[in-house]
C-alpha cells in the first residue's frame, strides 16, 4: 500500500475498526507480545516546541516527536507498534499508548520545561497470562 | 543542528511519493501516526511521525543520512526533493 496521508489514514483506520476482523487470537497475541517484549531506552531533549525522542530497541535507533509528556508517551509506543508491525486492534490488548511508560518521577521531568533533557529505560515487559 | 528546519508534513509526503518510486524503497503507514520507509538493505523500517504540521529536523536529518547511504541519492539531490 502506498503513503497514505494522515486523513486517507485515520479513514482506513476507521473502516477497519467498523468494518474490520476485530478477532482477537490467544497465540497471536503473544506472539505479538514477544515482539515487543524487549529492554527500550529513551533518551529525550526538547527542540523548539517539540519533545524529540530517541528510542533504542534490539540495536536500531528511532526518533520521535511530541508537543507534550502525554502525546510523547503515545508517539514512543506508536513508534514501537509501527515497526514491529503489530495490529491496532491487538496493540490495544497489549496496553495501547501505555504499554511502555515512564515513573511519575521520570514523566514530571518530560512536563517540566526548565528540564532540557533527559532519559529512561523500560525493562522486560510481562507476557500476557492465558 | 546543521542546515536542517523543521519540514512541512505536506513536502516530507511529497518526499515519501519520490521514495517509494525509487527501486528497493516501499512506503506504508503504521502505527496510528506513522508512515514507514523500507529499504531492502535494511532490517527495520524508518518512521516518520505526521501527527504535527510539521517534521522535526532531527528526524529529517537522520532520514537524509539513511537514505543517501542506500546511494540511491546525494544529499543535495534528497534536499531538493523537500523543496
Amino acid at each position: 500500500m502506498p503513503a497514505l496521508s494522515p486523513l486517507k489514514y485515520k479513514l482506513s483506520i476507521i473502516k477497519e475498526a467498523i468494518f474490520g476482523d476485530s478477532e482477537i487470537i490467544f497465540e497471536v497475541l503473544v506472539a505479538n507480545a514477544h515482539k515487543l517484549s524487549n529492554p527500550v531506552s529513551v533518551s529525550w531533549k526538547r527542540d523548539g516546541d517539540f519533545i524529540i525522542g530517541f528510542i533504542d530497541v534490539d540495536g536500531e535507533r528511532y526518533i520521535t516527536q511530541a508537543k507534550s509528556a502525554q502525546e510523547f508517551i503515545e508517539m514512543v509506543n506508536d513508534v514501537l507498534y509501527a515497526v514491529y508491525k503489530i495490529p491496532l486492534n491487538y496493540a490495544k490488548e497489549l496496553g495501547g499508548h501505555y504499554r511502555v511508560r515512564p515513573s511519575q518521577k521520570e514523566f514530571d521531568e518530560l512536563n517540566n520545561t526548565a528540564i532540557k533533557k533527559s532519559s529512561f529505560n523500560f525493562g522486560k515487559v510481562a507476557l500476557p497470562a492465558s | 543542528m546543521g542546515e536542517y528546519a523543521d519540514v512541512k508534513r505536506n513536502k516530507v509526503l511529497k518526499l515519501l511519493k519520490w521514495l517509494e518510486a525509487q527501486t528497493g524503497f516501499t512506503v506504508d503507514n503504521g502505527g496510528k501516526h506513522q508512515w514507514l520507509i523500507k529499504h531492502d538493505s535494511w532490517s527495520r523500517p524508518f518512521p516518520i511521525p505526521f501527527k504535527h504540521n510539521t517534521v522535526n529536523k532531527y528526524i529529517i536529518k537522520d532520514l537524509m543520512r539513511r537514505v543517501v547511504a542506500t546511494e540511491i541519492c546525494t544529499k543535495d539531490q534528497f534536499d531538493q526533493h523537500l523543496k
